[in-house]
């Protein structure tokens, strides 16, 4: 599959509380597909969330370049929708003109009938983060990155957001790259996993995922998916400086 | 807890406050009317009943209190749409400023009495000094809680609203602003009771015009019944300029 975004030589310092400068990641270089969904499996303090914000044009990196990332949309793990809009305003928020039909279908598709008017100041996770994926898709980027949307998820509702992900993606075609913590989400939803560690920050390995059943949510409970995430939590344990305890299951 | 039992547990909170009162005023009604002599600690129930109602002819209370009730809420109001017309640069000033501005919260230590006599000694008798006094107390304030909430907004919004093309103005307008909302209003709230002191004081130390006049007067002519009627009156109006700042802000703003 041809790349679409191309990160070369990416690299990032920040200077610390003390005056130190510090080093995040160096050096970081892969590419996202045209297609697809890519999870970016990394533990605690790797970078990820800075490293999406420099794909997505909201930071600066120190050096290195990107390319292809012009129309990126950015989600974040939480507060990504604003509580005084309805879920409409939000969806179409900063939007001058917008597709009616392709609205409706959008609403209809994330699971949101009836609650067009409603205002999400009071909801639940799940329910804002449909919202945020909604808005995202409607803006039609060229990619979707997803911080950490699952995180504060009960496992119920967590097993729901994915194969909504995974079907909107699909269904849209907008590929979409998933920065976690979570293995069971990170082979669940992506077709090729990049696992990186921290300190510093560094891409150990990257494994595709193909299973042969559909990716609902029998999926969890099947063998295919357990062999998966054990081939993935092996390739954590076999790296000595990563510490298994920094992902979860 | 369930809903049930909450909302009994409210009900039955509500009864006993009101039974409270009931009982307090009955003993008083009783004690300081049939019982005690006429004394200084409170005055006499039939007394202050013949006072709420001769007030309003003996000191030109409507007057007064008219002066002093409108100075106070168009102040505020005039600060309200001050803020409000010129939210972006205020905002974008307040940002810049950092924690600059927070630095003079100090002058809430100093005694409020301080500067009502300070403005009543620069601008005796002058209602237009008295309601430009509630506006830039009121404007100071307002921006006091509205710098310390900026700190509070999520940095996702902005980066929500940049990424999708949203330029720095409309950051300002549309989102830093509506953040703000709520802190500005609870500020509103703490600011009414602090404005109505300060103003009675104002007009007490100046002695020319207001509810603030009238104390000054029933005090010199020993009006003690007089005295506890125009403070119900304050309380009143001060519970129904409470009420109607709450009111506006459950009907504008329904998010924290």
């Amino acid at each position: 599959m041809d790349a679409k975004i191309k990160i070369n030589s990416l690299s990032k310092t920040y200077t610390d509380e003390a005056g130190f400068s510090k080093v995040l990641f160096d050096k970081i270089s892969f590419e996202l597909n045209a297609g697809g969904i890519t999870s970016l499996l990394a533990p605690l303090g790797s970078g990820k969330s800075t490293l999406l914000k420099i794909i997505a044009g909201l930071e600066e990196a120190t050096k290195g370049t990107i390319t292809g990332n012009n129309n990126v949309i950015f989600v974040p793990g939480e507060y990504s929708i604003y509580p005084w809009l309805n879920v409409s305003e939000n969806i179409l928020f900063n939007l001058d003109e917008y597709d009616e039909n392709k609205l409706k279908r959008l609403i209809r598709t994330v699971g949101l009938d009836g609650y067009e008017d409603h205002v999400p100041h009071l909801n639940s996770i799940g329910f804002i983060f449909r919202v945020a994926l909604a808005r995202s898709i409607m803006h039609m980027p060229d990619y979707i990155l997803l911080d950490e949307p699952f995180e504060l998820m009960k496992p119920e509702v967590r097993k729901q957001a994915l194969v909504l992900v995974r079907k909107v993606s699909e269904e849209f075609e907008i590929p979409i790259l998933l920065a976690t913590k979570n293995i069971s989400s990170a082979i669940f939803l992506a077709d090729r996993v990049i696992i990186m560690k921290s300190n510093p920050s560094e891409i150990v390995a990257t494994e595709q995922v193909v299973f042969d059943l559909p990716r609902a949510g029998e999926l969890f409970e099947h063998d295919s998916f357990q062999h998966s995430r054990k081939k993935i939590e092996d390739i954590i344990d076999g790296q000595p400086e990563i510490f298994p305890h920094q992902f979860t299951i | 807890m369930s809903v049930k039992s909450i909302k009994i547990n409210h009900s039955e909170t509500l009864r006993d406050k009101y039974l409270l009162s009931a009982i307090l005023l009955f003993l008083y009604i009783i004690l300081f009317e049939f019982v005690l002599p006429v004394n200084k600690i409170l005055p006499k129930p039939s007394l202050l009943w013949e006072s709420l109602i001769a007030v309003w002819s003996y000191y030109n209370f409507l007057e007064e209190i008219s002066i002093s009730t409108l100075i106070i809420y168009a102040g505020i109001l005039c600060s309200y749409v001050v803020i409000y017309s010129l939210r972006v640069p205020l905002l974008k000033l307040l940002s810049g400023l950092g924690n600059a501005f927070t630095r003079l919260s100090f002058l809430k230590y100093f005694p409020a009495f301080f500067y009502a006599v300070l403005f009543a000694y620069w601008f005796p008798n002058s209602p237009a000094a008295e309601f430009l006094f509630v506006f830039v107390a009121v404007t100071f304030y307002l921006l006091l809680s509205i710098q310390q909430n900026l700190n509070s907004i999520p940095e996702s919004y902005i980066l929500i609203a940049r990424n999708l093309g949203v330029n720095e103005n409309r950051i300002f307008k549309e989102i830093v602003w509506k953040k703000s909302l709520p802190s500005l209003f609870s500020g509103l709230i703490k600011i009414h009771f602090l404005i109505w002191i300060l103003v009675l004081l104002y007009e007490f130390v100046g002695d020319y015009f207001g509810i603030g006049h009238v104390y000054n007067t029933a005090l010199q002519y020993n009006d003690f019944a007089g005295l506890f009627s125009i403070a119900i009156y304050v309380a009143i109006l001060i519970w129904i300029g409470s009420k109607a700042i709450e009111y506006s802000k459950s009907k504008l703003i329904y998010w924290n």
